[in-house]
């Protein structure tokens, strides 16, 4: 699947984007020029040789605050996708071979996390459980399962009730050799698809949150950090805002673009992404959304 | 396997006799059913007799001008050379009935397509003209198309579950032609809607009228369709495939309303079929279709009783070879 | 072939009629009781939750009155007022059946009532909720429909690049930018602030313009983008076809049959993006200095104020259902029962 993202122009950039700012992440706080906490005289400096993105308030030099806070940022996003796709995958797809009951609580718990305002419920335990970027990131990862859930049940449930599924286990397939198979052929493409949206949108919350200075300490730097002190100087620097702003929106755009990618290559199975996110819009439609739609 | 003989002894002879069988044999499986009164009836009556009428008529007056005439059609990519339709030609005169059987593929739906103007895009008619009551439709404009559809030609297809729009109650959509194309009030068209219903013969035209497309069934939304395609008085009626899916004694029925709503209002009816049963119960004329191209052309009869072309004779052998009438013979015989 | 009903007879149909009315009504009760159904494990999974996470984390608002340093007897006499020394269903119960009655308690930080708090900045969110609304729908609406009708033409291609564009922007994001350019760059629209309307509709509308937009992108490509697909999705039905036959003009076709159909998930997808709009009116507040529910939120969030942060999501929770409630309504209008797989 991985040589068929990259065969296509959209899947390339993506990828490549994604590899750029994967690199800022692991070698930046290596890359600055300059320690991004040290202040200086010269505050809030326009762009020159010795400060490439000017200085902020306290003089501190705004690239290598940015190269620094990088790796906070795509960890927190990974962070919050994983979380998403552990809380939401398993039970998905346990949902469609476990009995009812466990399909009704789940179905209920998907429900009512969706139903959550998640950046307010996001602040709100973040400030009960004091302020800790992996605790803000689990809860986040929490908040968001509910995709994946939807994701990984709607992909069982297409296998699950499949002629082919049937025809393989009348002719003697083992279910060890369906699984792999036939299952993991349909369940995996939708989760990709999931997984590179849901690095999106985490990269949006992380970034939101540490824009109010929730999950981080203080001086530490973010790039939601950076826009939030750029914003009380805007009259002094009003261009400031735009370099952690052009990151996040490439990175965001880039994993849009992927999962984009992904979906496109995988065709049929990518498509009960699709379906599984409409499911609660009540379209009609075969086999896997009619009993999500139905629940919900 | 004695069948092998007497099936070739009874091709020839019994093709009269096939035809009758083929006509009345989707009444026959059951004539135990109260249902099915019009078992004993056979529709031979409007076969050989219209049809010459027909053709010594053709053209020679008024009156009897075509109301669609299609030259020579040619089907196909208009950048690609690639030709999918090579050229039909027949003209349909008010009141008649012509037959279009094929194998699927063979270009009969998109010859009905390019008369009603709705080609799926690539394709376009390459050459030939058609005519619809004189005017040649390559002239028309989109507003003048959509002042002819539904006045002058109309059409139902296979499927008439998915050519209503699932949202809308079906009375409103007949109701809805009504007001558009006749100008009647809100609670005229609502009145005539009803009516349509009743003359399509479903069995409470003000229940149904109310009802939503999931709620009806096949045969029931195939009556509603012909109700909505005939609201506004078209000439032409194009039928494609209008009683594919429906289970033997429905399209029975269906086939039934069609003859009659030819009978009375003088529709023109073109109807297009693989089954070649179909078309024999109900057109004057047939064309036979295959790979694009009209294999055979002629009245109804002399096409069923003495097929020229071999892929007509292979239609019609197959029909007695799996048809009903083979397991029906040998009891005859016994 | 025909329903069993069918067959009743002229004598019925008046009692059918009545029974579709009654059809009718019996589908708005189902679709408000499926509503709050899924709202009340919503409701006591999320305060519960809260509830617990305050007896984990050890907040007390003792801590907050008297500082770090106060001596352990002060403290338990503090939370002794509080009733925090009580067993914890008990608190949860007593909490419980204030919000039943709208209490939503008392702060701990000055001891306001949490209610009052809420309701004052409930007319700043709302004001800038209700108009990004209404901006998001309308563009996106405007947008998603000339795509559709225009699809794979130029027009589509460079609204579906403008909405991808617009949908990567978080409402942070967007909000900086505005109020660089417009605010501070060319002076058109106060930066910070908020007027109420009884003050003047002209300033009230000035102060909820920016961040009303900020909020409305999201929603923007999130319509237009549902309503083109939607619209493409329902041009390729046979339907059409059937409309085309029977002679409706396109005009007629789109909006008396494609658009009906093709709104039913643009509705659906406006009912899930309510919470994440709620949830970015805390981000979007706290740039332009509103004093709304958001930053209620948020400043209750930091200061350890956990009364008012479970207040807070009572609101919320509330807001977003009965949001929900209302696309529910519209959609059951919309869209007949089959369709939403009923």
């Amino acid at each position: 699947m991985v040589r068929r993202v990259l065969s296509l122009t959209s899947g390339r950039i993506a990828v490549a984007v994604l590899a750029v700012i994967a690199l800022l992440a692991l070698f930046g706080p290596l890359l600055a020029p300059q320690d991004p906490l040290a202040t200086s005289e010269s505050t809030l400096a326009p762009v020159s040789g010795a400060h490439w993105l000017g200085t902020d308030y306290l003089g501190r030099d705004v690239l290598s605050r940015l190269l620094d806070g990088s790796r906070v940022s795509v960890l927190g996003a990974l962070e919050v996708a994983l979380t998403a796709l552990v809380v939401g995958a398993v039970p998905g797809i346990l949902s469609v071979c476990l009995g009812r009951a466990f399909e009704w609580f789940t179905l209920r718990l998907a429900d009512t996390l969706v139903a959550l305002p998640f950046l307010l419920f996001a602040v709100a335990v973040i400030a009960l459980l004091g302020n800790g970027l992996t605790q803000a990131m689990l809860v986040t990862g929490v908040l968001v399962s509910p995709l994946f859930y939807r994701v990984a049940r709607a992909a069982g449930l297409s296998v699950a009730r499949s002629p082919y599924v049937e025809a393989a286990l009348i002719s003697g397939a083992s279910i060890g050799w369906i699984v792999r198979r036939h299952v993991w052929a349909k369940v995996l493409p939708p989760l990709a698809v999931a997984l590179a949206q849901t690095i999106g949108v985490g990269f949006v919350i992380v970034s939101s949150l540490t824009f109010l200075g929730i999950g981080v300490q203080p001086p530490a730097p973010t790039w939601g950090g950076l826009l939030a002190s750029d914003l009380g100087y805007l009259s002094h620097r009003p261009w400031a805002p735009l370099a952690p702003a052009v990151l996040i929106m490439a990175t965001v755009w880039a994993a849009n673009l992927l999962a984009d990618a992904v979906r496109d290559v995988s065709g049929e199975a990518g498509r009960a992404l699709v379906d599984g996110r409409r499911a609660r819009a009540h379209r009609p439609g075969p086999a896997g959304p009619a009993p999500l739609g139905g629940a919900s | 396997m004695t069948p092998l003989p007497s099936k070739t002894a009874r091709t020839a002879p019994p093709d009269a006799d096939s035809h009758d069988a083929d006509s009345h044999d989707p009444r026959s499986p059951a004539p135990d059913d109260p249902q099915a009164p019009h078992a004993p009836h056979s529709p031979a009556p409007d076969g050989p007799a219209t049809t010459h009428a027909s053709h010594a008529a053709a053209g020679a007056t008024a009156a009897t001008r075509p109301v669609l005439s299609v030259r020579d059609v040619r089907i196909g990519h208009p950048a690609g050379d690639r030709e999918i339709v090579h050229g039909v030609s027949f003209d349909l005169t008010p009141g008649k009935a012509l037959g279009i059987v094929g194998e699927s593929g063979s270009g009969k739906t998109l010859t009905c397509r390019a008369a009603l103007g709705i080609l799926p895009p690539p394709f376009e008619v390459t050459a030939g003209t058609v005519e619809i009551d004189g005017t040649p439709i390559a002239e028309l404009t989109p507003r003048q198309w959509t002042e002819l559809r539904g006045t002058t030609i109309s059409a139902v297809f296979q499927d008439p579950a998915s050519y209503l729009n699932p949202s809308l109650r079906v009375g409103a959509q007949i109701a809805e032609v009504l007001r558009v194309k006749k100008g009647l009030t809100r609670r005229e068209a609502r009145a005539r809607s009803v009516e349509l219903l009743r003359s399509v013969r479903l069995r409470d035209p003000e229940l149904v009228h109310g009802q939503y497309p999931y709620e009806l069934s096949g045969g029931m939304l195939q009556r509603v369709l012909i109700a909505a395609a005939i609201a506004a008085g078209p000439r032409i009626l194009i039928a494609d495939e209008a009683t594919t899916a429906l289970d033997v004694t429905v399209q029975a029925e269906i086939l039934d309303l069609l003859e009659d709503l030819r009978e009375r209002t003088g529709l023109a009816l073109v109807v297009v079929s693989h089954d070649l049963a179909v078309v024999a119960q109900l057109c004057d004329e047939v064309l036979v279709m295959r790979g694009g191209e009209v294999v055979e052309q002629g009245p109804t009869s002399q096409v069923l009783h003495n097929p020229q072309h071999p892929y007509t004779r292979l239609l019609i052998a197959e029909h007695e070879q799996y048809g009903l009438d083979r397991f029906l013979a040998p009891e005859e015989a016994a | 072939m025909t329903t069993t009903e069918a067959q009743a007879g002229p004598a019925l149909r008046r009692g059918v009629v009545a029974a579709r009315t009654r059809h009718t009504l019996g589908r708005v009760l189902v679709t408000l009781t499926r509503s709050v159904a899924i709202f009340v494990p919503v409701f006591l999974v999320a305060t519960f939750v809260t509830f617990a996470l305050r007896s984990l984390s050890g907040l007390s608002p003792a801590r907050i009155q008297l500082g770090e340093d106060a001596t352990p007897e002060a403290v338990a006499r503090i939370e002794a007022e509080w009733g925090l020394d009580r067993p914890f269903l008990v608190q949860y119960g007593d909490w419980f059946s204030g919000v039943l009655h709208g209490q939503l308690g008392t702060s701990w930080t000055n001891g306001a009532d949490i209610s009052t708090l809420i309701g004052l900045g409930l007319g700043v969110s709302l004001s800038v909720a209700t108009f990004a609304l209404v901006i998001g729908v309308v563009t996106g609406f405007a947008l998603g429909a000339v795509a559709g009708l225009r699809r794979t033409t130029w027009v589509d291609r460079a609204i579906t690049g403008f909405v991808t564009v617009i949908s990567v922007m978080p409402a942070f994001v967007v909000g900086i930018v505005l109020v660089a350019v417009f605010a501070v760059g060319l002076g058109l629209f106060p930066s910070a602030g908020y007027v109420p309307a009884e003050q003047g509709f002209g300033p009230w509308l000035a102060h909820i313009t920016l961040p009303a937009i900020a909020l409305s992108f999201d929603v923007v490509a999130d319509v237009a983008r549902q309503l083109r697909s939607g619209l493409v999705a329902a041009y390729r039905e046979n339907y059409v076809t059937g409309a085309v036959v029977r002679g409706l003009s396109p005009r007629r076709i789109f909006f008396g049959h494609v658009l009906r159909n093709a709104l039913g998930p643009t509705l659906a997808t406006l009912g899930l993006k309510f919470p994440s709009l709620v949830g970015a009116s805390v981000v979007t507040e706290w740039i332009f200095g509103l004093q709304g529910f958001g930053r209620f939120a948020n400043d209750a969030a930091q200061a350890g104020d956990v009364p008012a942060v479970q207040g807070v999501l009572v609101v919320s929770i509330v807001l977003v259902v009965s949001f929900n409630l209302i696309v529910n309504l519209v959609l059951a209008r919309v869209t007949p029962a089959a369709q939403r797989g009923v």
